[in-house]
């Protein structure tokens, strides 16, 4: 027996005493260790995937700031009443479909256990909600109008294949003043 | 055609109603936009893909709406509500409906 076979022997013998879901870290014939392997390729894909989603919602937040800037002269309101000036009305609305990334994912998986406010998802509404009601706006600035009344609200979960996603619609009635 | 979400058309007169009508559409999507979708959304944020589809399917829903209130040969529609349900994975249900209504000519009003 050469060396290397004693050091093997006394290696195997050491290892067999571990647990199981070490051996998975350090003995690649384990079962464990495609466990380990996977997971730990999913971390590496929802970190990545998180930086990329943190960046990308930072700059869709600024996006959207300046895009409210140059809607800010058109009225939105929840109000029914017309006004006695007003020309005609037509419907109009905005809409978009988002989806959370990757990482937040696992992390709304873990917070679903405890329960309580889901910070990433409120986050997420809130985002998809804003950006539909830009949209809605930039509608009624397409159609020429001045005013937006009795908006609503509302959303739904689209489930795709492979990814679920959140749906928000804002819509209201364009109202065209009389000058 | 002229359709509004509040109770009256600005500037005409609603003479009388003619009923409730509606329009529906189920879209899905490819497989293709499916997978797409899937990689998307390691990254999150829009999902370009779908977010097209269903404005596509509500204006078709909106447009068979449309249809329908002419068959009652309505002028406008209004109180018009617009709803999203999601059937089953992959599949989207898209919904208009509202109140047909006739109008007062408008030369009657000057």
């Amino acid at each position: 027996m050469s060396k290397a076979d004693d050091f093997y022997q006394a290696y195997k013998e050491f290892t067999a005493e571990l647990p199981e879901w070490i051996r998975g870290f350090i003995i690649s014939d384990s079962p464990w260790s495609t466990v380990v392997n996977n997971s730990l390729q999913t971390l590496a894909v929802a970190v990545i995937g998180w930086t990329i989603a943190t960046l990308l919602e930072r700059m869709h937040t600024k996006y959207m700031t300046d895009r409210e800037n140059l809607l800010a002269d058109i009225n939105v309101s929840t109000n029914k009443n017309a006004g006695d000036d007003a020309e005609s009305g037509i419907l109009i609305y905005g809409s978009v479909v988002v989806a959370h990334d990757f990482f937040r994912t696992l992390v709304i998986q873990f917070r679903k256990i405890i329960g309580g406010n889901i910070k990433a998802y409120e986050r997420l509404v809130a985002r998809g909600r804003r950006e539909a009601f830009i949209r809605m706006r930039e509608d009624a600035r397409l159609r020429g109008v001045d005013s937006v009344i009795n908006v609503r609200f509302t959303g739904n979960h689209v489930s795709g294949r492979f990814l679920s996603a959140v749906e928000m619609v804002a819509y209201g009635t364009g109202i065209k003043t009389r000058n | 055609m002229i359709i509004t979400n509040i109770e009256k058309i600005p500037g005409r007169e609603i003479t009388h109603e003619l009923g409730l009508v509606q329009g529906s559409t189920v879209r899905g999507k490819h497989i293709g936009k499916d997978i797409a979708a899937f990689f998307k959304g390691l990254i999150g944020g829009e999902i370009k893909g779908y977010s097209d589809l269903l404005v596509e399917g509500r204006e078709e829903a909106i447009e068979r709406m449309r249809e329908d209130s002419k068959k009652l040969r309505a002028d406008a529609i209004v109180n018009v509500r617009i709803t999203t349900s999601s059937i089953t994975g992959g599949a989207v249900e898209l919904m208009a409906y509202g109140t047909a209504v006739k109008l007062s000519p408008v030369e009657a009003q000057r």
